[in-house]
């Protein structure tokens, strides 16, 4: 039953979740924490608040890991959709009354997304992956994504239309998606 | 009004409001173009995730492997009996009652035990936690315990029922005798925290009359030194 959890991947790890093994959610916590933390906190934009939701979103994988379908993606897409997906709501809970429009850098394309990438190997593959955005891509996923606004939203705030906007958002997750085939390839 | 296949990036991100969203969602159940598109630009959108990782705080893990583990100690101890129990009419109302009593119990553990987790999450995450695990004539049953906090976790996991209103009673068994450790039924309790524990005692449990007694009275059902 103890048998070297470390080895396992995230997938085999999730089945196991499934039939209720804690280790083997201890083990994908400690493999997913930090994306989890980091998307969230980058999108609440305060620490006491993002270790609320992370433990939401854990709590909420452990309750829903027998309806995680592997066909439909990776789980770590699966955990980053659970994480991001909160994170935004507590945002857009937070901010009926108030506009969080300062708090959003518009115009600041590439903020702190790559200073905080490191020296880890996958850290500087995602930096050059984030390289390979233009700012206009970058900017309308940004607002959108660490930013908690809807599309129309962004569209409004840059004076664009809204087509520009969809099409700036597509063009620029695709080019992530491809720097990635490239490095696999 | 937006082409609805137009709209797989803003979805991904959740950049689309709540009417949308549901619309756009019943329209990708449907549409294998979108699924795939969709699937596409998650997989770019994972990089951007990673990219801005970021370690949380220590103690985040000890709680919420400490809410994980009282929701499946309570539900390894609370649902098995009804899962094994052959249906047959007359225990439906049995089970019905018993599923009340199961979900009232979790809210109050879920209200009172939030610092009592906190405590028994801080015993599973010990550097020196050390896991004894028990196998009687009266069920099995698990002792996680840290010499460094002194503090240990005795987890029921198929210990039968005490019969009347008995109960079971956790000894530590030094130089000077038995102390009381702690006494449960394992219909009521599924973790049991066990305190001043020193390296070289001996955790044993009998059966008790109702409310426990002061020096042990009957059989040692399991035992083990520390």
């Amino acid at each position: 039953m103890q048998d070297d959890l470390a080895k396992l991947e995230l997938a085999e790890l999730f089945a196991r979740v499934a039939e209720g093994d804690s280790d083997a959610f201890s083990r994908v916590y400690d493999l997913t924490s930090d994306m989890v933390y980091g998307v969230v906190l980058r999108t609440v934009r305060s620490p006491a608040m993002a270790e609320e939701v992370t433990q939401e979103v854990f709590l909420q994988a452990w309750e829903q890991s027998a309806s995680f379908d592997p066909e439909r993606g990776s789980v770590k897409s699966w955990v980053a959709t659970l994480a991001h997906r909160r994170a935004v709501d507590a945002v857009r809970r937070s901010q009926s009354s108030r506009d969080r429009e300062e708090k959003v850098p518009v115009g600041n394309p590439h903020p702190d997304v790559a200073e905080s990438a490191v020296e880890a190997d996958e850290r500087s593959r995602v930096r050059q992956a984030l390289r390979a955005l233009t700012d206009l891509q970058f900017e309308v996923i940004e607002m959108a994504y660490f930013g908690g606004l809807t599309y129309r939203q962004v569209a409004e705030r840059l004076d664009t239309p809204l087509g520009t906007v969809k099409s700036r958002m597509r063009d620029g997750l695709l080019k992530l998606r491809e720097t990635l085939g490239d490095d696999d390839g | 009004m937006a082409e609805l296949h137009d709209l797989a990036a803003p979805y991904v991100m959740d950049a689309l409001d709540e009417s949308e969203r549901e619309r756009y969602e019943a329209h990708l159940a449907s549409c294998p173009v979108c699924q795939a598109e969709v699937s596409d630009l998650e997989e770019g959108l994972l990089l951007l995730a990673e990219g801005v990782s970021e370690s949380p705080p220590a103690h985040l893990k000890s709680r919420i492997m400490g809410a994980i583990e009282n929701e499946r100690g309570a539900e390894a101890v609370d649902l098995a009996p009804l899962r094994s129990m052959r249906f047959r009419w007359d225990f439906a109302f049995a089970a019905a009652a018993a599923l009340v009593v199961f979900f009232a119990g979790l809210l109050v553990v879920l209200n009172n035990q939030l610092d009592h987790a906190e405590t028994i999450a801080a015993v599973f995450e010990a550097e020196d936690a050390t896991t004894v695990d028990f196998e009687s004539d009266v069920g099995n049953a698990r002792f996680v315990y840290s010499t460094q906090l002194g503090r240990g976790v005795f987890v029921d996991r198929s210990l039968e029922e005490p019969a009347g209103d008995r109960v079971y009673e956790l000894w530590l068994i030094g130089a000077e005798g038995p102390v009381p450790a702690g006494i449960f039924r394992p219909d009521s309790e599924d973790t049991v925290l066990v305190e001043d524990l020193r390296p070289g005692l001996i955790l044993a449990l009998t059966e008790e009359p109702a409310g426990g007694v002061d020096q042990p009275t009957g059989d040692v059902l399991l035992s083990a030194e520390l």
